[in-house]
């Protein structure tokens, strides 16, 4: 399966991540490689398989609701790039 | 309205579950706290953590699901919501995809004055909050605010068919599931603090056609009647454009509550590519039927099986039962009146419709912060009944009630509330009436005793409220009898 420079762009921009000319091109085949050897998996039947959601063969783990302490604001402050009045502060968006 | 067009409206509902912590992790969800001071590893994202459901979260989405005739679903899970957005930490929103906790119900509405109309429920899913995005207001600041406290507080996602027909009904729509969800205990509902969510879908189709026109997704309005409005507006705005040959584009509009007008959300370069996937910190649930009747059979009275209690019960009319039900305060408040005094439940709740409500809309409306007790009511209209008070006289210590609170007792003593009783003073104003309503009289003597009523009134009238009208009554027909 051949992945198209379009396709790893749309990837890239999706997964904001700054790509050059060459990257696309290397990207594009090693993606294509990769899918190609996953298209292995589709030889198998899987019609009569169910879905898998987990990998391990437990459900049902909850907790209680009970609400407990949350860490020192300072904490989260300290590994925001920039900060200000206990908010973290981010490029303009609107 | 549309003229030769028919409105389709479906309606996506976000609500907050009132849990006490957050849907995978144990910080708190209380209002209105320190920023970002209810934030743990687990709701801002750092790897390696290991997010563990909320039990109460899924029984009250349950619930819902229960309470909005839904099916269950027996396998559920949990999915990643791929997207980039600085509220959002991780980058994905845990939600569910393919597999909701519940799916295929409905919600009925009043429509008319007898008509019942039931519209869909696709589906109901369990997903957490982002976290909140402030903005300067001034221009050249080119910078937002975060606040995670959000982040991580567990919704439902209650989306309907499109099977809503005008802006009407889907305000009715909204009430009645703000009403079955406070019924319920799941969720406080409450649009200003932002516990209850609506975006609309919205399109229009000739009049018979199969088809569905193309929609527009309006966002950002922040109450039950900006919801109405924004759609009236946006109906209106639709329909002109197909009368002039334009065709709808499929959008995002943004309502404008000052200029009660939609917008063109500025189009995010790329249509949505969320790239659902499993999960896999998460496991998946699996709910038993007898594990659903559990959670059923400990579901509180819902508004419908209320309604038709009260009906029954208390032989109210429906439309007065309607109006009672629909908050389980107001409910609660006149059953409390009632068993104050159970003789008369048709009076007590004419008194909360009339006076009460009355009350409610020009305070906050809430009941919780109304000095007068229910049970004061219930007071009220049995020294009416026992005709210790005139309702003329009821409603200034109704009054005095709203005000001070107290009791019914206490304002008549203080105020020196009492009926005439005093025969000489009550004939005075008898004679009166009699003399100066010769025709009444007259029509009374030919055996017309509605004609009773009038002249019991204008005495009334003289006494200023404060006759006995029993005793009133009486003297009457013995006087005009001898006569």
């Amino acid at each position: 399966m051949k992945v198209t420079l379009e396709v790893v762009e749309k990837v890239a921009q999706l997964s904001k991540i700054a790509l050059n000319e060459e990257d696309k091109i290397k990207y594009s085949n090693e993606i294509s490689q990769i899918l190609d050897y996953v298209e292995k998996i589709n030889e198998l039947d899987t019609s009569q398989v169910e879905p898998t959601a987990h990998i391990l063969d437990i459900h049902n783990v909850y907790r209680e609701d009970k609400s407990g302490r949350s860490i020192d604001v300072e904490i989260l402050m300290k590994l925001a790039p920039k900060h200000k009045d206990q908010f973290i502060v981010v490029p303009k968006v609107l | 309205m549309a003229g030769d067009f028919e409105t389709v409206i479906g309606l996506e509902v976000h609500v907050q579950l009132n849990t006490q912590s957050k849907l995978f992790c144990q910080c708190s969800t209380q209002f209105g706290a320190k920023p970002n001071s209810q934030t743990c590893p687990i709701c801002q994202g750092h790897p390696g953590v290991l997010p563990v459901l909320n039990q109460e979260a899924l029984t009250k989405a349950v619930q819902a699901g229960l309470s909005l005739n839904c099916s269950i679903n027996h396998f559920s899970k949990f999915d990643r919501k791929n997207y980039f957005y600085p509220d959002l930490p991780k980058a994905y929103q845990i939600s569910q995809y393919d597999l909701p906790i519940c799916k295929e119900g409905y919600l009925e509405i009043s429509i008319g004055e007898h008509d019942i109309k039931k519209i869909g429920i696709t589906r109901i899913h369990m997903e957490e909050d982002a976290g909140k995005l402030i903005h300067s207001d001034v221009p050249s600041i080119n910078e937002s605010y975060v606040d995670l406290n959000r982040c991580g507080v567990p919704l439902l996602e209650i989306v309907s068919e499109p099977d809503m027909r005008n802006s009407t009904e889907a305000y009715h729509y909204l009430q009645s599931l703000k009403s079955i969800l406070k019924y319920i205990n799941v969720s406080d509902c409450n649009m200003e603090e932002g516990s209850l969510r609506c975006d609309a879908n919205v399109s229009l189709r000739l009049r018979g056609q199969k088809e569905f026109g193309t929609k527009v997704e309006i966002k950002n309005m922040n109450s039950f009647k900006g919801v109405q409005k924004a759609l009236e507006y946006e109906v209106k705005r639709q329909s002109m454009a197909l009368k002039k040959g334009e065709k709808i584009v499929q959008e995002t509009r943004l309502y404008n509550v000052d200029e009660d007008k939609t917008y063109t959300m500025r189009s995010k370069e790329e249509a949505h590519d969320y790239r659902y996937f499993p999960d896999p910190d998460l496991v998946p649930i699996i709910l038993e039927e007898k594990d659903v009747e559990v959670i059923r059979k400990d579901l509180p009275e819902l508004p419908k099986a209320k309604e038709e209690r009260f009906i029954k019960y208390y032989q109210l009319p429906q439309e007065d039962a309607g109006v009672l039900i629909s908050s389980l305060e107001l409910a609660n408040y006149f059953e409390m009146a009632v068993q104050s005094y159970p003789n008369n439940p048709k009076k007590i709740a004419n008194w909360i419709m009339a006076e009460l409500m009355r009350v409610l809309n020009e305070s906050d409306g809430e009941i919780s912060s109304l000095k007068v007790e229910a049970k004061q009511i219930g007071n009220l209209v049995k020294h009416i009944d026992e005709g210790k008070i005139s309702g003329k006289m009821g409603k200034t210590i109704f009054e005095d009630l709203v005000k001070e609170g107290g009791t019914v007792e206490g304002i008549i003593e203080n105020q020196g509330l009492k009926l005439v009783d005093d025969v000489g003073e009550l004939e005075k104003f008898i004679d009166e009436v009699i003399s100066e309503n010769p025709e009444p009289v007259a029509s009374f003597k030919a055996g017309k005793d509605k004609a009773i009523g009038f002249l019991v009134g204008q005495v009334m009238k003289k006494s200023k409220g404060q006759a006995n009208p029993g005793k009133v009554n009486q003297l009457l027909i013995d006087k005009l009898k001898e006569k």
